[in-house]
């Protein structure tokens, strides 16, 4: 049996340490689908906090392969982002600015050089469909497995490739559409 | 070609498992932006909220109640049941052969390290075990576990774990606020001690303001505030030494933790109190003040002068220490000069949560008694006349 899925067998029966190390594994890739999705560094960590709290919730009724949690992890985060969206939406109306930040004082150089990218990749993905943008986030962002994509977008493989190879045609013409 | 071999063809470059052709290359450049772009870990505090509301969540199921993330009081008709069900989840889960082997390491660990989570997990444990004025014992002993753990992150230059700690630390001190809610009132029996663990923290978060940087100052003044609103009050006089008569109570806790070696052991009776903060004799209390005064069988060790954060900030600013002529006692001629008055004005009706509007500080001590009021911790200015 591969390690990963005697983790999450023995997670189900209960083991927290066996949860932990399906935690070590997830977390990254998690929480960068979930920076990817919000662009906010503070609501994705919030976001990572009940993505796993939920799966802590629901892990011993998960029923499946290694794939297929994964893949229902990053339904979870999914379906969080959709939530807190909404949420926002709703309180957009009273929205009060934040506090200056210590962090988000003046950064070096290439931080900000990082983060204007991140900001021109942002806008750029809005420009695909949700399932493009879903399929590039999760496999080259989260580093997912086409299988682990496919489960978690609840279609065939076949389908997510093509998905893949059209939300990559698009992201980079989106890019050059902006540069 | 078509939209399908295409697919299958990048599917092959972008695993490796083939050549990147001409027409392929921007797209795998672009996703290689993408996933570089995105190449963030959450900050260390945030990694150990969402392992810690994990963890809770993980136990929670267990036993199929809901278990908070941080350490909060469920409602009383619930808690004799939940006690039971989550101290026999915690048994069964915590202690298995693994973590057994895992826990000396696991005292050690700080926030953000992979095994803190056991930790938590075992406080938990302790805290769902224990019930009335047992509970306040290990809240105290947690407390302390992490004003321990702030001091270790300091000495590694580790500020988000020094945060972290701090804000875990203001936890569990209200946490320990509402279990005394709780019982009604502060129990006599346990309230010496509380004041021993609370001055303590007060000195060696005292000593820590003068080494941290700036941006970790405002956590850590949150959580002197916090200590010294617990400890004894300012109106008892001091001894002319260190305690002669060490608590025979050491609450549920004096755990293994303990002996890790850290140097800022409270006095607990399980072995000599080996503070890091400021001697005692530096804080500015007069040590001849009076005789030492006899608190529920035990002695006061000497009390921090309450102006400990503003001395602080002054030591900080290098500036010099005034609590020789500002030491916050009734009378002083420093503060009567800048026209307030000693008596507190109450601005909340609530005796765990009234503070002075003037000062901020709290009005009443851990056992109830109210408190001298406090000069605000900002310098006040002092002016000269000459007599030309």
């Amino acid at each position: 049996m591969h390690e990963q899925d005697k983790f999450l067998d023995e997670a189900r029966a209960g083991s927290q340490d066996a949860f932990a190390a399906l935690y070590e594994r997830l977390r990254l890739p998690v929480f960068r689908y979930l920076l990817s999705r919000t662009g906010d560094r503070d609501e994705a960590e919030d976001l990572l906090s009940e993505v796993f709290a939920a799966v802590a919730n629901g892990i011993r009724s998960f029923d499946g392969s290694m794939d297929a949690f994964v893949g229902w992890v990053f339904t979870i985060a999914r379906n969080d982002v959709a939530d807190a969206r909404r949420a926002k939406r709703r309180q957009s109306v009273q929205a009060v600015p934040d506090p200056p930040e210590v962090e988000r004082l003046p950064d070096p150089a290439d931080a900000v050089v990082d983060r204007l990218d991140a900001t021109r990749v942002q806008g750029a993905l809005v420009r695909l469909t949700d399932d493009q943008r879903e399929v590039v986030l999760m496999r080259f962002v989260a580093g997912r497995t086409l299988a682990e994509v496919a489960t978690a977008l609840g279609r065939p493989i076949s389908a997510v490739k093509s998905l893949q190879h059209r939300g990559l045609a698009a992201l980079r013409r989106a890019l050059e559409e902006e540069t | 070609m078509s939209s399908r071999r295409l697919a299958h063809d990048l599917e092959r470059a972008l695993s490796g498992r083939s050549e990147v052709s001409a027409d392929l290359r921007h797209l795998v450049e672009t996703a290689t932006l993408l996933r570089d772009v995105f190449a963030a870990a959450p900050r260390i505090a945030a990694d150990v909220r969402a392992r810690e509301a994990a963890g809770a969540a993980f136990l929670e199921a267990a036993i199929g109640h809901d278990e908070p993330s941080t350490i909060r009081r469920p409602r009383r008709a619930h808690r004799v049941l939940r006690r039971a069900l989550i101290a026999a989840a915690a048994l069964v889960l915590i202690p298995s052969a693994a973590l057994a082997a895992a826990w000396p390491a696991a005292q050690r660990s700080l926030p953000g390290e992979p095994l803190y989570l056991l930790k938590l997990g075992v406080e938990r444990a302790r805290i769902a075990l224990a019930s009335g004025e047992g509970e306040l014992g290990v809240f105290l002993d947690i407390a302390d576990a992490r004003i321990r753990e702030a001091e270790r992150a300091e000495a590694a230059g580790l500020f988000d774990a020094f945060e972290e700690a701090l804000r875990r630390y203001a936890d569990v001190v209200h946490a320990f606020d509402a279990t005394i809610a709780d019982l009604g009132g502060p129990p006599e029996s346990s309230a010496p001690r509380a004041q021993d663990v609370f001055e303590h923290h007060s000195v060696v978060l005292t000593s820590l303001l003068e080494r941290i940087p700036d941006v970790a100052v405002p956590g850590l003044r949150a959580a002197l505030e916090l200590a010294e609103g617990h400890g004894p009050p300012d109106d008892v006089p001091p001894s002319g030494g260190f305690p002669t008569d060490v608590p025979g109570e050491v609450g549920a806790g004096a755990d293994a933790e303990d002996s890790e070696g850290s140097g800022s052991t409270v006095p607990d009776g399980s072995g000599p109190p080996v503070p890091t903060g400021p001697p005692p004799s530096a804080s500015g209390a007069n040590s001849n003040e009076g005789p030492p005064e006899d608190q529920g069988g035990r002695m006061w060790s000497p009390p921090v002068r309450r102006p400990a954060l503003a001395r602080g900030i002054l030591l900080r600013e290098g500036r010099r220490d005034p609590s020789s002529s500002h030491s916050g006692e009734s009378g002083n001629p420093a503060r009567a000069g800048n026209g307030r008055s000693d008596s507190p004005v109450v601005s909340s009706r609530s005796k765990l949560s009234s503070r002075c509007y003037r000062c901020d500080g709290p009005l009443f001590g851990f056992d109830g008694s109210p408190r001298a009021h406090r000069p605000s911790p900002f310098p006040s200015v002092s002016v000269t006349l000459s007599s030309d």
